[in-house]
């Protein structure tokens, strides 16, 4: 094509390299050099709409088609269906079938997804999946090992080191699924690797093995000199938004770099044992020179409900800049008639009373639902 | 005589390898976009999106949302706004001085109460006359004097208390899963200060409750030549500026920026025609000037729908504000020009700007004169005329051309047939005077610009709204 292309924008330039002028030599040129690709876009242009035709018409088939198969495979899963049907949707409506049986998967727990899975091998559909999960094309290969994990088939391991982050990320998540035995401890590991997206499809994968990461390997993680891992281990924390005590977590946390010890705060409240625990570090941040903890620390002690905080909130509220400032009266707010008395005091005294304002008024719009 | 002959056989010239050029230019460049959509699709297209979509690990963003006059669709996009999936979200929508019943609109319709909320930050703007808030919905709505979309963007700015904000048209639609989809940079790459989506046109499309529901062509020719030049902008010109980071313009209509960055930067320039642009070049510039490391970019996926002119007086309009505007920001930026400091952006994004977009009327409108003036002076052949017209047609609707089809390579949405085909044709008809008399605008701009201090107004765009269904 581009030989075809070549030769006849050459032919073009030796018939007008006789003229006379430079523009009547340069025009055809020019003309020419368009003519080839125009062409070729206008048979490409032809072509795309008779494809979509074809697309479209299989499109409406499969429309059509699906009220059927979604029928079928429910009376399956029920029990009462017609396996050959369903075989026959598998292999003639392949797409479509596939289609609305990951829908499934994706919609149902516990048994149905059993059967589903047992289906799943019965149908030729899980072979076909690990064929695809070594498949060149990563959207076919990422789309297979996420159908792998939900129907909880093994995967090949060596898929957790490959190079693009989001078909590593499909692989421990189906790794994880497959209920391999070391699958929670090596997805951990990779955690400080990946980017904050990653992290957080991985925390949504660890997520049922929480316990058991917090009591085996998070303090070891929140220790380590790589900040990168600990902070990973805070994201962790926070994402989960379960409570589950790690010994000492405020001991590890204090005394660490801000930005790991600003990381760690929203997860105080669920890796601390004891209130006081959580109040220790965060009247640390309170008193701290640097204003920019101050409004994280505020939030902190406000989800926790340190009440033990209102004095350092109230200082906070009248001498820091706006958003800290701001942070105090909202924390103060949401600790209850304690603080709801003193924000209403600031109204009447504070020499800028908005913030105490703003943020009574939005804790009373709360109450009234 | 024979001297004057000369210099016009020169500046035809010129402009003939300039419009082979910049049409092999764009012909690159929509290459360029082509690879990088594909493999963006397999390499980056989520398998699950259910987990960002709860996750506590999502930085909150507050939508901020220009509105002046527009009570026509106000209430609509602002529900498809608040519907978005998104962990974490705020929308503040700013009420720009409006004469019609826009505010009254908002405060019906969401129950709005007088709210004492202080901003945070202090930008000068034009003076808030009050601030309403909803009661069950994260909404704000800010009252305040007539002061420009830069000023109501920085407004609502001074409010906003999240690390991202998306300046979005209050006249624009966001699909449910948008805010997701240009979030995902940010949490990908955490040098990333910008992010834009496309911008789709909603004309012809069947929208229901805020949302669309059946994507279709405009019904007129007009509408079907603006979504060509929008394909054409924002799948091969951006995807590919943005590849090598030299992205000049997020679309004010849809783009998400870092609170701090655009703090730092001043937040929009007030007055300027192209907001928008102005930003992400200051944001570069700074970036840039400061050493630091950082990606501005386009998201393919992301779509915003936006109602485009279906008049050729508000057409006009809109094209010669985006031609001042242009030409403004890049007389201010001027010293990033071809200035190695500034990279890629300062050598190529910044001249590719300058000699593709603005200056391209001038080549051609020059290009047209000389022919037709040449023709009747017996300076030029009629056969060169028409080999120079035919080879303009072809280059154009090679480049139009590709432009559909990589839409319909990569992202498909438009589902029949019908529609294909329908802008196959328009990619085709719109160099039988559409090309030309926008090329006629922007050049009446530039000359506006040069020879006039003629104020600067936005102009207004009579607006259907998206209430009733437009197929």
């Amino acid at each position: 094509m581009v030989a075809v292309y070549v030769a006849a924008v050459y032919w073009v330039y030796r018939v007008s390299s006789t003229a006379s002028n430079p523009t009547a030599r340069l025009v055809p040129l020019a003309t020419g050099m368009a003519l080839v690709p125009c062409v070729l876009a206008a048979i490409l242009a032809i072509f795309s709409v008779v494809a979509k035709s074809f697309r479209y018409r299989s499109r409406l088939r499969a429309a059509a088609v699906s009220p059927e198969i979604r029928e079928s495979l429910a009376s399956a899963i029920v029990g009462d269906g017609d396996r050959e049907r369903l075989r026959w949707f598998a292999q003639h409506h392949r797409r479509q079938f596939e289609v609305i049986f990951t829908e499934f998967l994706t919609s149902f727990g516990g048994k149905t997804n059993a059967e589903l899975s047992t289906l799943a091998t019965e149908l030729g559909l899980a072979e076909r999946w690990r064929l695809a999960a070594r498949s060149r094309n990563f959207l076919v290969q990422k789309t297979a090992l996420a159908n792998l994990g939900r129907i909880r088939q093994a995967i090949d391991p060596s898929l957790l080191a490959h190079p693009l982050e989001q078909t590593r990320i499909e692989a421990a998540c189906a790794f994880l699924a497959s209920g391999a035995a070391d699958a929670p401890a090596i997805v951990f590991k990779m955690l400080p690797e990946q980017s904050p997206l990653g992290r957080i499809r991985l925390a949504d994968g660890l997520q049922p093995f929480a316990t058991e990461i917090c009591e085996r390997y998070m303090s070891d993680a929140i220790q380590s000199t790589d900040l990168r891992r600990a902070r990973a281990s805070f994201d962790l924390l926070r994402a989960w938004e379960l409570w589950i005590p790690i010994d000492g977590f405020e001991r590890m946390v204090a005394g660490r770099e801000t930005d790991l010890r600003l990381a760690a705060l929203p997860a105080l409240r669920y890796a601390c044992a004891t209130e006081e625990e959580s109040a220790r570090e965060i009247f640390d941040l309170l008193e701290s020179a640097d204003e920019r903890v101050h409004a994280p620390a505020a939030k902190a002690a406000a989800d926790i409900g340190i009440s033990t905080a209102i004095p350092l909130l109230v200082n906070q509220l009248r001498k820091d800049g706006p958003v800290s400032a701001l942070a105090a009266a909202q924390a103060l707010a949401g600790m209850g008639a304690d603080g709801q008395d003193l924000l209403e005091k600031e109204i009447v005294s504070s020499a800028r009373p908005q913030y105490a304002l703003y943020a009574l008024e939005q804790s009373l719009v709360a109450e009234r639902g | 005589m024979s001297t004057f002959y000369h210099v016009i056989n020169i500046i035809l010239d010129v402009i003939i390898v300039y419009a082979f050029a910049s049409n092999f230019n764009y012909f690159v460049l929509m290459s360029l976009g082509f690879f990088v959509l594909r493999t963006q699709r397999t390499t980056e297209g989520s398998v699950e999106r259910d987990p960002l979509f709860k996750s506590r690990l999502m930085p909150a963003i507050s939508i901020i949302a220009p509105a002046h006059n527009e009570e026509l669709s106000v209430v609509q996009s602002t529900r498809s706004m608040l519907q978005l999936e998104y962990p974490e979200h705020e929308v503040i929508v700013v009420n720009d001085g409006s004469t019609d019943r826009t505010l009254q609109l908002l405060l019906d319709e969401f129950h709005l109460y007088k709210s004492s909320r202080q901003p945070l930050h202090n930008f000068a703007t034009a003076a808030v006359k009050a601030v309403y808030e909803s009661q069950n919905l994260k909404l704000l709505v800010i009252d305040k004097e007539n002061g420009g979309k830069s000023d109501s963007l920085n407004a609502a700015i001074n409010y906003a208390n999240t690390p991202l904000i998306a300046a979005v048209d209050s006249d624009s639609l966001l699909e449910s899963n948008s805010l997701l989809l240009v979030a995902r940079p940010f949490l990908e790459d955490e040098r990333t200060i910008a992010a834009g989506g496309i911008i789709r046109v909603v004309n012809g499309c069947k929208v229901e409750q805020g949302a669309v529901t059946k994507v279709g062509a405009p019904p007129s020719m007009l509408g079907r030549f603006q979504v060509v030049e929008y394909l054409r902008a924002f799948l091969g010109g951006r995807v590919a500026l943005s590849y090598v980071n030299s992205l000049l313009l997020i679309s004010g209509a849809f783009g998400l920026f870092r609170r701090d960055s655009v703090i730092e930067a001043g937040g929009f320039e007030l007055g300027s025609l192209a907001e928008d642009l102005e930003l992400v070049i200051r944001l570069h510039r700074i970036s840039r000037e400061k050493k630091r490391d950082y990606k501005i970019v386009f998201v393919p996926t992301p779509v915003c729908w936006t109602e485009v002119p279906d008049s050729r007086a508000n057409l006009r309009t809109q094209r010669k504000r985006w031609q001042r505007g242009g030409l403004e920001c890049m007389w201010k930026h001027r010293g990033m020009l071809f200035n190695p400091k500034f990279g890629t952006v300062g050598c190529f994004g910044m001249p590719y700007l300058l000699v593709l977009e603005i200056l391209g009327p001038c080549f051609e409108v020059t290009g047209y004169v000389i022919t037709i003036a040449g023709l009747m002076i017996g300076f030029i052949s009629m056969t060169s005329a028409i080999l120079f017209f035919i080879g303009s047609v072809l280059f154009g609707t090679m480049i139009s051309i590709s432009a559909v089809l990589l839409e319909e390579f990569t992202t498909r949405r438009y589902v029949h047939p019908m529609d294909l085909a329908s802008l196959i044709w328009s990619a085709f008809l719109e160099n039988f005077g559409y090309r030309q008399l926008n090329a006629l605008w922007r050049f009446e701009a530039i000359f506006d610009v040069l020879r006039t201090k003629k104020k600067r107004t936005w102009g207004k765009m009579k607006r259907s709204g998206f209430a009733p269904q437009t197929t």
